[in-house]
C-alpha cells in the first residue's frame, strides 16, 4: 500500500516537471524584439540622448551622420512568435513586425529573418522589406520627410 | 441452627438437594431415607429444605425482573454515550461551517499521515528535474535577456511583454545582414550597411516621392 502510494505522487510529481519543461520548449522558437522610433533632424547643436547611447555610433556614419539631432520617439519591447504579425504603434505612423524564421544552426549566432513594414503619418505604406539579421543586430528602416527630417525605426531581436 | 436429625446437618441435606454431597454421605442418607424409622422425619426436613429453596430462587427471579427495568436503561445510556463518543455528532443545534483552524489542522493532519508519500514525490519531482537541468543545452550566450519593457507610443502604462530567452553567442563569428526585399509603393529606396566594432548594421532608407531629398 505504501508503495503504491509513493509510486503514485511520484509519477504526479515527475509529470508535472516534465509538462512543464515541454511549456519552456514550447516558448523556444519565440523571440523579444525592441523597436526604438528615432526622429532625426539637423540642429546647431548636436545632440544624442543617452537612451540612442548603444546607436550612437551608428548614428554618427554616414548616411546618418546628416543629421546631428536625434530624438527617441517611443521605444517598446514585444514578444514575438514565428510567422504570428506584430503591430507597433509610433508616434507618427505605425509599423508591423514578423519573425519569419529563427535559425539556431550551432556553432553560429542565431540568426533571424524579420519582414518590417512602415506606414507614414498619414496611413500610407512606405517601405516593405525583409532581412536577414544575426541576433542582437540592429536593423534600421527609415524615411525622409518633406521637412528634411528622417524618421526611422531600429529593430533588434535577440 | 441444631440439627433435628443427629446423623445429618441441613448443610448435608442441602448438599444432597443439590446433588452435590459426597458419596458415602449419599449412600447412608440414602439408606436412613429407605429405612421405615428414619424415613419420615428426613424425607420432612427435605421437603422443608427443597421448599426453602424454591422461596429463596422466586424471591431472587423476582427481585432480578424488578431491576432488569432500571438495567434496561442504564444500559441504553451507556450505549449513548458509546455512539456520541465514537459516530459524527448529531447535535440538535444548527450545523456550522468547519472553521478555518479546523481545515488547516486537516491539512495538516493529512500531510503528517501522507508525509513520507509528499517526500518521496519531491524527491522524485528534485531528480527529474535535476536531470532536466543537467541535460538542457549549455547557455553560450553573455548577453542578458529583455528584462524591461518601455511604454509604446501613445500608451501611459508599460505592456507586459513575456520574456523569451534565446542565447546570443558573442564568440561566434558575426554574420553580414542580408537585405532580400524592399518593396517601396511610391518612392525610392538605398541600402546601406554601417560598419562598426557592433557589428554591421543594415538601414534601408526610402525617399518619398512627395518628399525633397534628404539624405
Amino acid at each position: 500500500m505504501y508503495a503504491k502510494r509513493s509510486l503514485a505522487v511520484a509519477l504526479v510529481a515527475t509529470l508535472a516537471v516534465l509538462i512543464g519543461q515541454v511549456e519552456v520548449a514550447r516558448a523556444e522558437p519565440g523571440v523579444s524584439c525592441e523597436v526604438l522610433e528615432i526622429k532625426a533632424t539637423q540642429a546647431a547643436t548636436p545632440s544624442i540622448p543617452d537612451s540612442l547611447k548603444k546607436l550612437a555610433k551608428k548614428l554618427k556614419r554616414p548616411p546618418l551622420s546628416s543629421w546631428n539631432f536625434f530624438e527617441l520617439l517611443s521605444s517598446s519591447t514585444h514578444a514575438m512568435s514565428k510567422l504570428v504579425p506584430k503591430a507597433v504603434p509610433l508616434s507618427t505612423g505605425a509599423a508591423e513586425l514578423l519573425v519569419r524564421d529563427i535559425d539556431r544552426a550551432s556553432g553560429k549566432r542565431p540568426r533571424i529573418a524579420l519582414g518590417v513594414t512602415m506606414n507614414d503619418g498619414a496611413g500610407r505604406r512606405v517601405v516593405d522589406t525583409k532581412a536577414s539579421i544575426d541576433a542582437a543586430d540592429y536593423f534600421a528602416v527609415g524615411y525622409s520627410t518633406s521637412d528634411n527630417s528622417g524618421h526611422l525605426i531600429a529593430v533588434s531581436c535577440k | 441452627m441444631a440439627a433435628l436429625d443427629p446423623h445429618f446437618t441441613d448443610v448435608e441435606l442441602m448438599e444432597f438437594l443439590d446433588g452435590e454431597l459426597d458419596g458415602a454421605r449419599e449412600r447412608q442418607l440414602e439408606t436412613a431415607l429407605a429405612s421405615p424409622a428414619t424415613a419420615a422425619p428426613l424425607a420432612a426436613r427435605l421437603a422443608g429444605l427443597r421448599e426453602v429453596g424454591e422461596l429463596v430462587r422466586g424471591h431472587l427471579e423476582l427481585a432480578t425482573d424488578a431491576h432488569e427495568a432500571r438495567l434496561r436503561s442504564m444500559w441504553s445510556e451507556i450505549d449513548k454515550q458509546l455512539d456520541l463518543g465514537s459516530a459524527p455528532a448529531t447535535s440538535t443545534t444548527p450545523a456550522r461551517a468547519p472553521s478555518a483552524a479546523g481545515a488547516r489542522r486537516g491539512l495538516l493532519g493529512w500531510f503528517q499521515r501522507y508525509r513520507s508519500h509528499v517526500l518521496t514525490g519531491m524527491v522524485s519531482a528534485g531528480a527529474v528535474a535535476a536531470v532536466a537541468i543537467a541535460l538542457r543545452p549549455a547557455p553560450t550566450s553573455e548577453r542578458g535577456l529583455v528584462a524591461t519593457t518601455l511604454p509604446a507610443a501613445g500608451s501611459a502604462a508599460p505592456t507586459p511583454v513575456a520574456v523569451v530567452p534565446v542565447p546570443v553567442p558573442v564568440s561566434l563569428p558575426r554574420v553580414a545582414p542580408v537585405i532580400e526585399s524592399v518593396d517601396v509603393p511610391s518612392g525610392s529606396s538605398m541600402v546601406f550597411t554601417i560598419e562598426d566594432d557592433d557589428g554591421s548594421t543594415a538601414v534601408v532608407w526610402v525617399t518619398p516621392d512627395d518628399t525633397v531629398e534628404g539624405l
